[in-house]
């Protein structure tokens, strides 16, 4: 440990860097099997992963599932990943992934989109019923969209990834993530005049 | 008024997914435009509230829960390493088995011996029945012999061709032999049919 905070600061690196460092090195150990370092990760994504999932499946119960599968995967293919890129990217291809398969699966139509038990407003207490409306509204509108469309509006607008970190998960060209992008744009806006949000 | 930007250029345009140059274009066209302006007004409107989407959090709960479920699984999958050691050699024990077993039952090549042994003699030249065979007489000939099975052809053995003598070869024959005729006869009395054969089968 000494060794390798002497080295860091003989480097002069970051808090970023070394945050890097920590994290491969708890990636080395999930890797050879160690459950409390995978769990670390687990903590570090987890919320990532089921917000993902549930912008995409639409359903908290949906989501629950994916996320499940998401972890189990990715320990199960942990050795696999190429340790010089960032990890986020492949856990979000991966998300994308079992949400796609699990949709498939069920072929189930977003039902109550809204639940209080497992979703509030993080700086609203009191629960508009504007803000519920607008949700119910927009969750809606993205599960009618197609599944492409639905992915890349959700990764670039909603969690803010840029295009070619989107086509990178999605495994198209930025061209085509734009065009998908644009589309879906234009149907949102449709659906909220629609909904007179 | 028709403009020079589509839906798509300008539902790029407001989230600047679109070139820098593209970008001036669109916003020296927008001050210009109303309806365009319009347009980008609402759709800035439609970007705002799916972006509220950030706003959601997930409860602790449902995360405690996706996590206690993941772990579980991998603990109850994950072996301590003398076991994964202990099914390896397991495998591998039964693995050489079934090689060993494979290599017992397989039929070992029947390797045959190469004798030095004199050439063959040339086969026996029989003679063939000179005179006429009516068809009739053949018939009646194959009615009174009894069927048998049929029989292998004996091959002659390679290893003792002493118990062939010359001796009992008969003599090639020197001179041309007369054909054979063969006698056919039909129903209709009127017609018959002769056939001539030489020596080696052949028609003449």
């Amino acid at each position: 440990m000494e060794l390798r905070a002497t080295a860091l600061w003989m480097s002069g690196v970051g808090p970023e860097a070394e945050g890097r460092v920590e994290f491969t090195i708890l990636l080395e150990r999930a890797i050879s099997g160690d459950v409390s370092a995978f769990e670390q990760i687990i903590l570090r994504y987890e919320r990532r992963v089921f917000s993902l999932a549930w912008r995409l499946l639409g359903r908290p119960e949906d989501a629950q599932d994916a996320s499940q599968d998401v972890f189990l995967r990715a320990f199960r293919y942990l050795h696999r990943f190429d340790r010089r890129r960032p990890f986020e990217p492949w856990l979000m291809k991966m998300t994308v992934n079992v949400c796609h398969d699990l949709s498939r699966k069920r072929h189930a139509q977003p039902q109550d989109v809204i639940n209080p038990e497992v979703l509030r407003a993080a700086d609203d207490p009191h629960h508009e019923l504007h803000t519920e409306q607008q949700r119910t509204i927009l969750y809606r509108a993205l599960q009618q969209l197609p599944e492409k469309e639905r992915a890349a509006v959700v990764l670039r607008d909603v969690e803010g990834l840029s295009t070619a970190e989107v086509a990178e998960i999605l495994g198209s060209s930025e061209a085509t993530v734009r065009s998908q992008i644009s589309s879906a744009r234009l149907k949102i806006k449709k659906a909220v005049k629609r909904g007179h949000v | 008024m028709k403009c020079r930007y589509s839906e798509t250029d300008i539902a790029l345009y407001v989230e600047g997914d679109v070139a820098p140059a593209k970008a001036c274009e669109i916003e020296a066209h927008l001050s210009v435009c109303t309806q365009c302006g319009d347009f980008v007004i609402e759709l800035r409107e439609s970007q705002a509230v799916l972006k509220t989407l950030k706003q959601d959090t997930v409860s602790a709960t449902s995360l405690r829960l996706v996590r206690s479920h993941v772990l579980a699984e991998i603990q109850a999958g994950v072996k301590p390493l003398w076991g994964r050691w202990i099914y390896a050699l397991a495998g591998g024990v039964f693995v050489a088995v079934l090689a060993v077993g494979w290599v017992l039952e397989m039929p070992r090549p029947q390797v045959q011996e190469i004798v030095k042994s004199h050439p063959l003699p040339s086969p026996a030249a029989v003679p063939l029945t000179r005179g006429t065979i009516t068809i009739a007489e053949a018939d009646a000939k194959i009615d009174r012999q009894p069927l048998r099975r049929r029989e292998k052809p004996k091959i002659p053995s390679r290893r003792k061709p002493e118990a062939v003598t010359r001796t009992e070869v008969p003599p090639e024959p020197s001179e041309p032999a007369k054909p054979l005729v063969v006698k056919l006869l039909t129903d209709d009395p009127s017609i018959v049919i002769y056939w001539l054969i030489d020596n080696t089968g052949g028609a003449l």
